[in-house]
């Protein structure tokens, strides 16, 4: 019977906590949204991070233009557990209260409907090509066209 | 001699009728017009409602436990027929709205609602106006807006985004819908953030302008207030009847609501006032009363009107804690009305005191749970260890001695304190279950046990004036929106 035991190369255990260690603070770090959502813009939208209570005026329509002057155009999924996450830890509300609102702002004249996707893919494909748009996906989805901004 | 007015069959259009249908047609061009469709999509979104409400008195209740088998209804009709049972309860909506370019909206919603006399399903325009976005701080309103007014009065008339059926009656009664509902004029307003981790933001608005419905239509709910007035001399036939031709000269208001640095908290204020002509016409039937007795001036026009001046105030408070939601809103009502028809038509006034508390749980996606207590009163006539005796306050000195007069009006009768009282306040326990069945259509199911009377209308119940001291509404409805 041969031997099982792995050979530990002397030195690599201490190289892997400190990757281990890295890794966990640039997960801790400002600026990555936690829990694996993230705030999607367009390429060419000049801003570079958001704060959380700037992030909330956008989601609840009380925030009209980017820095560069383009109207914010708010593209949100319908379900989903991105969804759901992302709207409770930014807009502080559940699903079904945001929907509300924002049904209370279309039916009251304050506001227009965001634009709404059944899935990442879409919103992303719409946040790639309209100016000033804004939307989220889960960190895992592959992104195309779009350039991820950090939430401090 | 007595003067009548002209034309009392077939008045003419009212100023208010004319302008109202001009507005429309303005702003349904400008929606659809060609530059419109071309700059921007036009987005449109609808609901529709249904509903049903039955009132029971306590003592067909208690009939029935004591073994009747057909005992009557007993109680009153509160709101419309709602006795027998009434399905008189609708909405309707559509609205359009479209961008012309980044800073500058354009909408309207027509609305259509029947609640028993308040409203005939006939379609007006519930909101339409330009909305220009200068900066997140200072933006403009122009048009018919809807009025804000506490949490809800804004979204007043949208069933499918709060948990009960009847936004609590203490503070958002239907009978005076039309006086909190919306307005024709101006409004500046923004949102105002500065140290959001230490103060939060502040969302202000300021209005000016004028309100289409005092009177206007006799189907207004102001309407069925003064008409409810005409009953307040005496008992027998109503007096004098609301006319379309009241109209509102201005009125001015404002609100402010703070989201505060404490996650879920929002507190709000919300203040109006405005003037209003509301023009009444004498009964004929009062008219020959009055002269068989010899008290007829020889000067009374059967048109009067009653200058009148109005103000609500509204604190509000909301907390939300994920699917809980606390929500408790006090207001004060005050109400001068002079009539130029006075002695024989006595000014009146109007002094409510009116809060509620509601708690909402959603359990899971398709159920909500709700309840809230609501209560009004005429402080005046309605003493209350809290606040009152807390303030220091002393009961009135003639809290148990009949008004004067009363013996005259009901002979051989005792005067029954609590009976008389009744009729000055109202509480109003209620619980409500909603059901989202999907994302667009809602069902929900609500009961209220009310104790006190003030919300009943003798207008509504003119062969059963006194109503019951304790009694029962239950009330359904469906909404479906897209």
């Amino acid at each position: 019977m041969g031997n099982t035991k792995k050979r530990i190369t002397p030195g690599t255990g201490p190289k892997r906590c400190l990757r281990g260690f890295v890794l966990l603070l640039l997960l801790w770090a400002p600026g990555v949204a936690l829990g694996g959502e993230q705030v999607v813009v367009t390429n060419a939208n000049p801003t570079q991070k958001l704060s959380r209570h700037r992030l909330k005026k956008i989601l609840l329509g009380k925030a009209k233009k980017w820095s560069d002057g383009n109207k914010i155009v708010l593209a949100v999924l319908t379900r989903g557990p991105t969804h759901d996450a992302f709207i409770k830890k930014f807009a502080r509300k559940t699903p079904k209260q945001f929907t509300n609102y924002w049904r209370k702002m279309v039916f009251s004249g304050k506001g227009k409907m965001p634009k709404s996707f059944a899935n990442e893919k879409k919103l992303m494909a719409f946040v790639a090509i309209t100016p000033g748009a804004i939307g989220y996906i889960d960190s895992a989805t592959p992104k195309r066209g779009v350039k991820i901004l950090p939430v401090k | 001699m007595l003067h009548t007015s002209l034309n009392s069959r077939h008045p003419p259009r009212s100023r208010d009728g004319r302008l109202r249908t001009g507005g429309l047609l303005i702003l349904l061009l400008l929606l659809l017009s060609p530059a419109t469709v071309y700059c921007r999509d036009v987005e449109i979104h609808g609901f529709i409602s249904q509903g049903y409400l039955k009132t029971f008195g306590a003592s067909y209740f208690d009939a029935l436990k004591a073994g009747e088998s057909s005992p009557p209804v007993g109680g009153s009709n509160f709101l419309g027929p709602t006795k027998r049972g009434s399905w008189e309860f609708a909405e309707v909506g559509l609205n359009f709205s479209t961008s012309i370019d980044d800073d500058l909206i354009v909408g309207l919603q027509l609305f259509a609602r029947d609640l028993g006399d308040l409203g005939s399903f006939e379609f007006e325009l519930d909101w339409g106006f330009m909305d220009y976005s200068w900066l997140e701080e200072l933006s403009l309103r122009l048009g018919r807006i809807k009025m804000p007014y506490g949490l809800y009065g804004e979204y007043r008339d949208l069933d499918m985004v709060r948990p009960s059926v009847l936004l609590p009656q203490a503070v958002y009664f239907e009978s005076l819908r039309d006086l909190q509902v919306a307005f024709d004029g101006l409004q500046i307003y923004g949102n105002l953030s500065f140290a959001e981790e230490t103060l939060g933001s502040f969302d202000y608005s300021l209005f000016l302008g004028s309100v289409i419905g005092p009177g206007t239509r006799s189907k207004s709910s102001t309407a069925l207030f003064f008409n409810n007035r005409a009953f307040n001399t005496g008992e027998g036939n109503q007096i004098f009847e609301a006319q379309d031709t009241s109209h509102n000269p201005y009125m001015v208001g404002g609100s402010l609501q703070w989201s505060t640095p404490i996650d879920g908290l929002i507190l709000n204020l919300s203040s109006v006032y405005y003037l209003a002509m509301i023009r009444v016409r004498l009964a004929d039937e009062f008219l020959r009363q009055l002269d068989q007795i010899g008290q007829l001036p020889e000067d009374l026009q059967q048109e009067i009107t009653y200058h009148s001046q109005v103000a609500f105030t509204v604190g509000s408070l909301e907390y939300t804690l994920n699917d809980f939601v606390l929500a408790t809103e006090y207001s004060r009502y005050y109400g001068l009305f002079r009539s130029t028809g006075a002695p024989i038509i006595p000014h009146t006034d109007l002094y409510q005191e009116r809060y509620y508390v509601q708690a909402s749980y959603r359990l899971n996606p398709l159920i909500q749970l709700s309840g809230y207590y609501g209560y009004q009163r005429d402080p005046r006539d309605v003493y209350r260890p809290f606040p009152d005796q807390l303030l220091g306050k002393e009961p009135p000195p003639d809290l148990e001695t009949p008004p004067l007069g009363w013996e005259d009006t009901h002979p051989g009768e005792t005067y029954d304190y609590a009976k008389e009282k009744m009729s000055h306040y109202q509480s109003d326990y209620s619980a409500a279950i909603r059901f989202d069945l999907n994302d667009f259509w809602i069902l929900k199911f609500e009961g209220h046990l009310m104790h006190g009377t003030e919300q009943i209308y003798q207008k509504l119940n003119p062969n059963h004036p006194d109503g019951e001291e304790w009694w029962y509404l239950f009330a359904a409805k469906s909404t479906m929106v897209f």
